[in-house]
């Protein structure tokens, strides 16, 4: 590996970003030439900087929750339409019972 | 983390709040270093935003780089409605004061060394060394080319380097 390509690789490296074998490429890449160590430096000085100066954001926008798209309805529109048959049916069935016993 | 997402997509605010809440501190901190008096509304916009175009969302980029990029772009936004005049002459104060030159450098530590840069070189060296971005991701994020990135990083490194080298020496 390139020493450019290598200084392009170790901010990740430092944040843990690479995969294992790249990971290894660049310790091994840094163990054999000592002049990379500046940028090591560099990098691990950036990252501590920018962590120091962190804060904790503000919450999320309150207009998301109120924004909230409404729920998809557990039962498809064929399935509730048939129900509603159901329950028309069940309701004449009921008057038609009320009915011949009030006959009787 | 793709039935969190399939929920957020759905309108779940609940899971979109999971979704997002690894990046948020990175996030508005990024929003920071480019538009730190109208962060706030710079934050909130930008989340607003994804959650309004996250059934849209494809999954070509990771959801980080795909909120980072809403964020850039917001900043860009904020910084072109507001034509902040104050800060650019505050930046062009800086780039004519002596502690800019890279051969007095030497003499600060990286902290007062990454304030003497302008913020759009604040928020690149922010991306690729604290959130661990690659130079293309970051010239995603930024709009700007990757061979725009690179040679940036490089003409950055070089002006850091003194500072830190400076640092170490004691000097």
């Amino acid at each position: 590996m390139e020493h450019e390509q290598i200084r392009e690789h170790l901010p990740r490296f430092i944040t843990g970003s690479l995969g294992a074998q790249e990971s290894l490429a660049i310790s091994q890449a840094l163990a054999e030439h000592p002049e990379l160590m500046a940028d090591l430096r560099l990098a691990l000085a950036l990252h501590k900087a920018f962590e120091e100066e962190l804060t904790m954001p503000p919450p999320l926008p309150a207009v998301i929750y109120q924004q909230a798209r409404q729920p998809v309805p557990l039962l498809p529109t064929a399935l509730t339409g048939s129900i509603r048959q159901l329950r028309q049916a069940a309701d004449i069935t009921s008057k038609a019972i009320k009915l011949a016993f009030k006959m009787i | 983390m793709d039935d969190v997402l399939t929920l957020a997509r759905s309108g779940n605010p609940a899971a979109f709040e999971r979704l997002v809440t690894p990046y948020l501190k990175g996030l508005y901190g990024f929003i920071r270093k480019r538009v730190d008096e109208q962060a706030e509304d710079v934050y909130q916009e930008t989340l607003l935003s994804a959650w309004q175009a996250l059934p849209g969302f494809q999954q070509n980029a990771s959801i980080k780089t795909w909120l980072y990029a809403i964020a850039g772009y917001k900043c860009a936004d904020a910084l072109r409605k507001h034509m902040r005049q104050p800060q650019m002459e505050e930046m062009d104060e800086r780039a004519a004061s002596p502690g800019f030159e890279e051969g007095t450098l030497a003499r600060m530590d990286i902290r007062d060394a990454l304030d003497a840069l302008g913020a759009e070189d604040q928020q690149l060296l922010y991306l690729v060394y604290h959130e661990g971005f690659t130079q293309k991701e970051a010239g995603v994020i930024l709009g700007i080319p990757e061979g725009t990135v690179k040679s940036r990083l490089y003409r950055l490194r070089g002006i850091l380097q003194q500072a830190l080298g400076g640092e170490q020496d004691g000097t």
